[in-house]
C-alpha cells in the first residue's frame, strides 16, 4: 500500500442514532474511509449497518435523527451541513448504491434520463451531452446495446441489469465514494459474482473507496481491505480484514465467523451464537453483547471502550479471545 | 400501446352496451308503458293504438333490436309531458348543467390537488393539518347543508350574491363553490396520501441521493408517480358531474338536467329517465376510458405490457 | 441406487405453466418450469436441491408435497403413484409429509397461539385426551427450544429464528417421515441460522426424519444435505453424494456455482471466474442443453442436441455433452 492510500478521506466519530421514542440505534460509532480502500462494514439485521450510512448523506427517514458525532469529508462536517451543502456532495462526491435496484429506480423515466440527470445536476452538461456520457457508462458497466438501452425503463432490465444501471448511475460524476448497501442481496450467486466484480474493478480503476455494507462474511473477506463489525448500534470490532478474519478477538465476530457454513470445506457441527440479537427497547447496559457471550463478567455491565492493536486492528471488549 | 388502447376501448364499448341493454329490462320488468303512462279510464282500444305505435306488439327480441337500433341513431324517444324528442329536451337543458359543472370540477381538481400534495410535501406541519380539517370539513358536510349555509351567508345576510336561478353572470358563483366543495376535499385527501407513498418510495431516497433538488425530486420524480393514484379519483370524479349536479340544481333552482331528472321522475316521464340515466353512465364510462389512456401515457409499464 | 429404502421417488417429472404472451401476436406459450426430473429420498437422509431463481427447485418441492400435479411424469410414495391414493392413503400421506417455508411470520395464524397452532393437527386428528394433547404439543415444543413462556405468546411476539423453530414443531409433531424445507433459513440472520440448522440436524438424528432441503445457499446445503441435486432452468444438471458433488464438480454450471460463492476467508480471495451472462428466456430455449447460452465451453453439439443425465458406478450424475464419465450406466 502507498502513503496516499492511507490517508483518511471520510472520518466518522461518536456518531449516535436515535428513533423516535429515544430508541437509540446507532451508539458512539467511530471508524474511517481511506482513499481508494473497500471497507467492508458487516453485521446482522438491526444492527445500524444501514443507518450509519444514511445518515452520512442526511438520508435518515423521517423519525430518525443524528444526537451527536461528526462525520469529516473534505474539510466540512457532513452531519451540520444544511440541504443545499449536502447536494453538492450527494452523488458527486459520495454516490449511493441501495439494495433491490429495481424498486431503487424510478418506474416511469428513462434509464439515460436516470442517469443524464446527475451529471446535469452536478456537472451543468446539457441533456445531449449527458446522454452521450451515459451510453459510455452503460457501455463500462456491461450492458449490452447502451445507446439502446437508455430508453428503455426499469421494469424492462432484470435485476443484475439495474443494479448494473445503479452503478452506472453512482460512478457518473466519479465521487471518491461510492457507499454500496448490501448491492447484490436480491441477485442470485452468480450475477452477485458479476455485479461484485464489476464494483471491485471500477472502484481499482478510478481510485474511489468503497464502503460495502453488507451481512455476508464472504462479501468482505473477497471485496475488503478493512472491515468493521457492528453489533447493536456499536461497532465491536474494526482493522484490516485479514487481522479481523484470521485473529478475531471480539467474541461475537469470531462466532459470526464459526457460525456460517463454509463453502470450501466440511464442517461437521456448527458453532452457534446462542440467543439473540437484543431489541432496541431492551438493550442490557453496557457491551450489548454480553447476555450471549461464553465470556461475560461483572464489568461487561459497563461499556468496553476500544483497544487497539497494530495495523489498526480494534475491539471493544473487556475479556477478548486469545490471540490467534 | 395501440393493443392496451384497443383493449381497454373494446371494453368501453362492451360497457356501454350491457347498461343500454340493462335500462332497456328494467324498463320492461316495470310493466306495459302504456299503462303506466295512460290514465286508467282509456279505453283498450287505444292503448292497443299506442302499443302498435310503439311497437310494443311486437316480439321481445326485435323491441330491443330496434331499441339498439334507435340509442345508436341517437334516438331515445319522446317525452310524454311535452311530446318532445328527449334528445332536444337534454340538449336544451345540458349547457346550463355544463356551464356550472365544468368550472366547479375544474376548480376542484386545481384546489384538491395541490392541497393534497402541498399537505403531503409539508407532512406533520401546521398546513398539512389545516388544510386537512379544512378537507374532512368539506368531504363531511351534505352539498345541501353548505349550499343553504351559503345563501344565507352570501344572499340573505350579505345580499351580494343571488340565491337561485340563471339570471346574472353572478349566479354561478354559489352553486359552483358548493359543488366544487365535496370533490376538491375528496381529491385533496386522496391527493396527500397519494403523494405520500410515493415520497416513502425507494427511488424517492435514490433522488436524493443523488443531490437532485427538491425541486426537480417532488415535480420529476414523485408528481408523474403520484398522479396515477390521482387521476383515478380525477376520473371517478368527472363521471359523477351530472349525478353530483341533481342536488345542486335543486337547491339553487338551476335549470340544468339535474332538475330535469327530479321532474321527469316526478312525473314518471319513462323516456326522459331512461335518457339522463344512460348519459349519466356513459359519461362515467367515457371517464373511465380516458383515466385508462391517461395511465397508458404516464405510466411506461402499462404501455409496455402484453 | 437402491430404490428399496426409498420413500419417494419423483419419476420423470415434469411441469409447464402457460405464460403471458410476449407480443400482441404471438400465440401463448407453455413455460417448462420443470423438465424431465427424476430424484429418490431415502429414509433418514437429507436431499437438497439447489438452483437459482427459475430454475424450478420450488416447483419440485411443491409437486413433491402434492400440492401440484405434475404434468409429466409421476411421484411415487413408497412405490405408489401419488395421483392413484385413496382419500385414507392420501391422509396418510399428508400426516407423514410435511413443509417448513422460507418465511415463517407467514405460515403462522396472527391471531392464534404458538402453542394452540403446534396443537392444531393433534386436534384434527383427534389424538389422546386434550390434556394429552396439550402435553404433547409443549413437550414438542421444548425440543425445538421454545419453553412454555414462549408457547402462550402469539407469533408476532417471538423472533424471526423462534417463529421458524415453532413451524419445525408444528410440522414434526405428526412423527412425519419427510420434511420438505423450502429455503427454511433464508430470512434469518446469520447467527440464527446456524442455531436452526443444528436443531434440523438433531431432529433428524431423533426422529430418523428424512429432509428435502431446497435452497439457493451451496455453503448451507453443504453442510446440511446428504446428496444434492443441481437444477439449472428446470432441468437436473448434476447429482452426487454432497463430498463428491464439491470435491470433483463435473458440470460447468455446478463449478461456477461454486465458484460464485464468495468464501468468508481473505486467505482463500481466488481470482474468480465469473459466469458471463444472464439467465435466458424459459419460454425461448434453443434446442440443445439449456446452459449453452452461458457456457464458455459449449460446443456446436451442445447447442444442437440436449444432453442425457448419465450416472456414473459411484451414483455421481452429469448432463453434460463434455463429461466423460467412467463406468457409465446411462
Amino acid at each position: 500500500m502507498t502513503a496516499a492510500e492511507h490517508i483518511p478521506i471520510l472520518s466518522v466519530t461518536g456518531l449516535e442514532i436515535e428513533f423516535a421514542g429515544g430508541l437509540r440505534a446507532v451508539r458512539g460509532v467511530d471508524f474511517s474511509v481511506r482513499q481508494g480502500e473497500v471497507l467492508g462494514l458487516v453485521g446482522e439485521s438491526g444492527c445500524g449497518k444501514s443507518v450509519t450510512c444514511l445518515s452520512l448523506l442526511g438520508l435518515l427517514p423521517a423519525n430518525g435523527r443524528v444526537v451527536e458525532g461528526s462525520a469529516m469529508f473534505d474539510g466540512q462536517d457532513l452531519l451540520s451541513l444544511d440541504e443545499k451543502r449536502l447536494n453538492r456532495v450527494r452523488g458527486r462526491q459520495i454516490a449511493y448504491i441501495s439494495q433491490n435496484s429495481t424498486q431503487a429506480l424510478n418506474p416511469i423515466l428513462t434509464i439515460g434520463r436516470q442517469i443524464a440527470e446527475t451529471m446535469m445536476t452536478h456537472q451543468g452538461l446539457d441533456l445531449s451531452e449527458a446522454r452521450r456520457r451515459a451510453v459510455e457508462l452503460l457501455d463500462r458497466v456491461g450492458v449490452p446495446q447502451p445507446s439502446k438501452r437508455l430508453r428503455a425503463f426499469p421494469h424492462q432490465f432484470s435485476g443484475g441489469m439495474n443494479q448494473r444501471v445503479m452503478i452506472a448511475m453512482a460512478l457518473a460524476c466519479d465521487p471518491a465514494i461510492v457507499i454500496a448497501d448490501e448491492p447484490t442481496t436480491a441477485l442470485d450467486v452468480t450475477i452477485q459474482a458479476q455485479i461484485l466484480e464489476l464494483l471491485a474493478e471500477i472502484a481499482r480503476e478510478r481510485g474511489t473507496s468503497v464502503v460495502m455494507i453488507t451481512h455476508d462474511l464472504g462479501i468482505v473477506a473477497e471485496m475488503a481491505d478493512r472491515v468493521a463489525v457492528m453489533y447493536a448500534g456499536r461497532l465491536v470490532e474494526s482493522g484490516e480484514v485479514t487481522d479481523v478474519f484470521h485473529n478475531p478477538r471480539h467474541p461475537y465476530t469470531r462466532g459470526l465467523l464459526a457460525s456460517r457454513p463454509r463453502i470450501d470445506r466440511r464442517i461437521e457441527t456448527l458453532t452457534t451464537i446462542e440467543g439473540q440479537v437484543p431489541s432496541l427497547r431492551e438493550m442490557p447496559p453496557g457491551c450489548p453483547f454480553s447476555p450471549r457471550c461464553e465470556g461475560a463478567e461483572p464489568r461487561c455491565a459497563n461499556m468496553p471502550g476500544h483497544t487497539e492493536l497494530d495495523r489498526g486492528h480494534r475491539y471493544a471488549c473487556w475479556n477478548p479471545e486469545p490471540a490467534a | 400501446m395501440t393493443r392496451y388502447l384497443s383493449i381497454k376501448l373494446a371494453r368501453a364499448l362492451l360497457t356501454m352496451l350491457l347498461v343500454v341493454s340493462f335500462a332497456f329490462v328494467v324498463l320492461r320488468l316495470a310493466g306495459d308503458p302504456v299503462r303506466t303512462m295512460m290514465p286508467e279510464d282509456v279505453s283498450p282500444k287505444v292503448i292497443e293504438h299506442y302499443r302498435q305505435l310503439w311497437g310494443l306488439d311486437r316480439p321481445l327480441w326485435e323491441q330491443y333490436l330496434r331499441y339498439i337500433g334507435s340509442a345508436l341513431r341517437g334516438d331515445f324517444g319522446v317525452s310524454f309531458q311535452d311530446n318532445r324528442g328527449v334528445v332536444s329536451l337534454i340538449a336544451e337543458r345540458l349547457p346550463a348543467t355544463l356551464r356550472l359543472g365544468i368550472p366547479a370540477y375544474l376548480l376542484a381538481v386545481v384546489f384538491g390537488t395541490t392541497m393534497g400534495i402541498v399537505a403531503a410535501l409539508r407532512r406533520n406541519s401546521a398546513t398539512d393539518r389545516g388544510m386537512m380539517t379544512i378537507a374532512v370539513f368539506g368531504y363531511a358536510m351534505p352539498n345541501f347543508f353548505l349550499g343553504i349555509v351559503l345563501i344565507l351567508i352570501f344572499s340573505v345576510w350579505l345580499r351580494i350574491l343571488p340565491s337561485s336561478g340563471d339570471t346574472r353572470s353572478s349566479s354561478i358563483i354559489l352553486p359552483m363553490i358548493t359543488l366544487a366543495t365535496a370533490h376538491a376535499a375528496a381529491i385533496a385527501r386522496f391527493a396527500r396520501s397519494a403523494m405520500l407513498e410515493i415520497l416513502n418510495e425507494p427511488y424517492m431516497r435514490t433522488a436524493r441521493a443523488k443531490g437532485l433538488s427538491a425541486m426537480v425530486r417532488n415535480l420529476r420524480h414523485a408528481l408523474p408517480n403520484a398522479l396515477v393514484p390521482i387521476v383515478t379519483i380525477m376520473g371517478l370524479k368527472f363521471g359523477h358531474l351530472v349525478a353530483g349536479a341533481i342536488v345542486i340544481e335543486t337547491v339553487f333552482a338551476w335549470p340544468g338536467v339535474g332538475r330535469l331528472l327530479i321532474q321527469s321522475v316526478d312525473t314518471r316521464d319513462l323516456a326522459v329517465v331512461q335518457a339522463l340515466v344512460l348519459m349519466v353512465a356513459a359519461s362515467m364510462i367515457t371517464a373511465n376510458f380516458l383515466v385508462d389512456v391517461f395511465y397508458g401515457l404516464i405510466d411506461p409499464r402499462v404501455r409496455t405490457q402484453k | 441406487m437402491t430404490e428399496g429404502n426409498e420413500l419417494i421417488r419423483a419419476e420423470g417429472v415434469g411441469r409447464s405453466f402457460a405464460s403471458r404472451r410476449t407480443s400482441m401476436w404471438s400465440a401463448t406459450e407453455a413455460v417448462q418450469a420443470v423438465v424431465d426430473v427424476s430424484i429418490g429420498i431415502r429414509r433418514g437422509e437429507t436431499f437438497g436441491l439447489v438452483g437459482e431463481s427459475g430454475s424450478g427447485k420450488s416447483t419440485l418441492g411443491r409437486i413433491m408435497l402434492g400440492m401440484m400435479k405434475p404434468t409429466q411424469g409421476r411421484v411415487l410414495w413408497h412405490g405408489t403413484d401419488l395421483a392413484g391414493l385413496d382419500p385414507a392413503e392420501r391422509a396418510g400421506f399428508r400426516r407423514r409429509v410435511q413443509m417448513i417455508f422460507q418465511d415463517p411470520l407467514g405460515n403462522l395464524d396472527p391471531r392464534m397461539r404458538v402453542l394452540a397452532q403446534v396443537r392444531e393437527a393433534l386436534d384434527i386428528h383427534a389424538e389422546g385426551t386434550p390434556e394429552e394433547r396439550k402435553r404433547k404439543a409443549l413437550a414438542t415444543l421444548a425440543s425445538v427450544g421454545i419453553d412454555e413462556n414462549l408457547a402462550q405468546r402469539y407469533p408476532h411476539q417471538l423472533s424471526g429464528g423462534q417463529q421458524q423453530r415453532v413451524v419445525i414443531a408444528r410440522a414434526i409433531i405428526l412423527d412425519p417421515d419427510l420434511v420438505i424445507c423450502d429455503e427454511p433459513v433464508s430470512a434469518l440472520d446469520v447467527s440464527v441460522q446456524a442455531q436452526v440448522l443444528n436443531l434440523l440436524s438433531r431432529l433428524q438424528a431423533e426422529l430418523g426424519l428424512a429432509y428435502l432441503f431446497i435452497s439457493h445457499d451451496l455453503a448451507v446445503v453443504r453442510y446440511i444435505c446428504h446428496r444434492i441435486a443441481v437444477l439449472y432452468l428446470g432441468r437436473i444438471v448434476e447429482e452426487a453424494e454432497t463430498e463428491a458433488l464439491f470435491a470433483e464438480p463435473r458440470h460447468p454450471y455446478t463449478r461456477a456455482l461454486i465458484r460464485s460463492v464468495p468464501v468468508a476467508d481473505p486467505a482463500a480471495r481466488r481470482k474468480r471466474e465469473v459466469l458471463q451472462g444472464e439467465l435466458p428466456d424459459p419460454g425461448s430455449l434453443p434446442p440443445g442443453c439449456a446452459f449453452a447460452t452461458r457456457c464458455s465451453l459449449a460446443t456446436d453439439r451442445c447447442r444442437a442436441e440436449a444432453p442425457a443425465l448419465q450416472t456414473d458406478s459411484d451414483g455421481h450424475a452429469v448432463a453434460c455433452h463434455l463429461v466423460e464419465t467412467a463406468g457409465t450406466r446411462a
